[in-house]
């Protein structure tokens, strides 16, 4: 008796709002990424999820490129991140208003 | 039994993320973040993609989370940390978004049938299936991330030597 299908869609919905409600409500930046790779995991669950219902892997081999983009990503953000940090002394996002005038 | 394990593996999940973002101090932040990857690993092996749960291990729990700890531990928080408020009403729009959201994926997909054309074969990613399928049908894709990530790479360090190069 394996789990149906539609359990994983509702698991997968609940771990991205979660994500989501952090993305809002936090103010520190690092904190936000992790925040949106709770998110990404969630969208990995439900390939993974997928894969096995509709009886095919490409949603796993998905879950690979996303995995690889999500890495990228985190490289790329906390690198920016630190040279934020270097200039303005606070990675709070209410101190960056680099781009409002 | 696979039910009990998808009801515990939910339940470290959903508690993890939780906690995830309720933490004040980003260093527990980053060590339940490990929790929920590890249990999210727990999904994919269940789910016949124990491939996929091995990278999972590896690069997110081992690599990404790392970078982070690094990254906290480079910077000093404690203003940060001492200014992050509770839950405003963004947080408040956000739940009732986010509730209405799961909502709708309940209606839509609680009834989620097998794809039509009867029965539908079992799913085994293992190590050959996965280079298969990433080498063959999804070779090309694959080589642009392999660009995306030599293009990160540059990018990191770049960023990183900034200040260096403007001293010249």
């Amino acid at each position: 008796m394996t789990v149906p299908f539609g359990w994983y869609l509702f698991l997968s919905a609940l771990l991205f709002v979660i994500g989501a409600v952090g993305v809002l409500r936090r103010r520190n930046a690092i904190l936000l990424f992790m925040c949106i790779e709770l998110m990404l995991n969630a969208v990995n669950l439900t390939f993974v999820a997928a894969a096995r219902h509709l009886g095919q892997l490409d949603g796993q081999l998905f879950v690979f490129l996303v995995i690889l983009v999500a890495a990228a990503e985190v490289a790329i953000g906390l690198s920016i991140i630190i040279a934020i940090y270097k200039s303005h002394r606070s990675v709070d996002v209410d101190d960056l208003k680099l781009l409002k005038w | 039994m696979t039910w009990l394990v998808f009801v515990l593996l939910t339940v470290v999940a959903l508690a993890s993320a939780v906690m995830v973002i309720t933490q004040k101090n980003p260093v527990y932040s980053a060590l339940f973040l490990v929790l929920n990857m590890l249990s999210l690993a727990g999904f994919y092996v269940t789910l016949g993609a124990p491939v996929v749960a091995a990278v999972q291990v590896i690069v997110y729990a081992g690599a990404i989370v790392v970078l982070f700890l690094f990254v906290v531990m480079l910077l000093d928080l404690r203003k940060s940390i001492a200014r992050d408020r509770s839950l405003g009403y963004e947080g408040l729009l956000a739940i009732a978004l986010g509730s209405l959201f799961v909502f709708t994926m309940l209606l839509v997909f609680w009834g989620a049938s097998p794809p039509a054309g009867g029965t539908v074969s079992a799913v085994n990613g293992t190590m050959e299936q996965i280079g298969k399928g990433l080498f063959q049908k999804w070779v090309y894709p694959l080589e642009v991330c392999s660009v995306l990530l030599l293009a990160a790479i540059i990018g990191v360090v770049v960023l990183a030597n900034k200040e260096a190069g403007q001293g010249k």
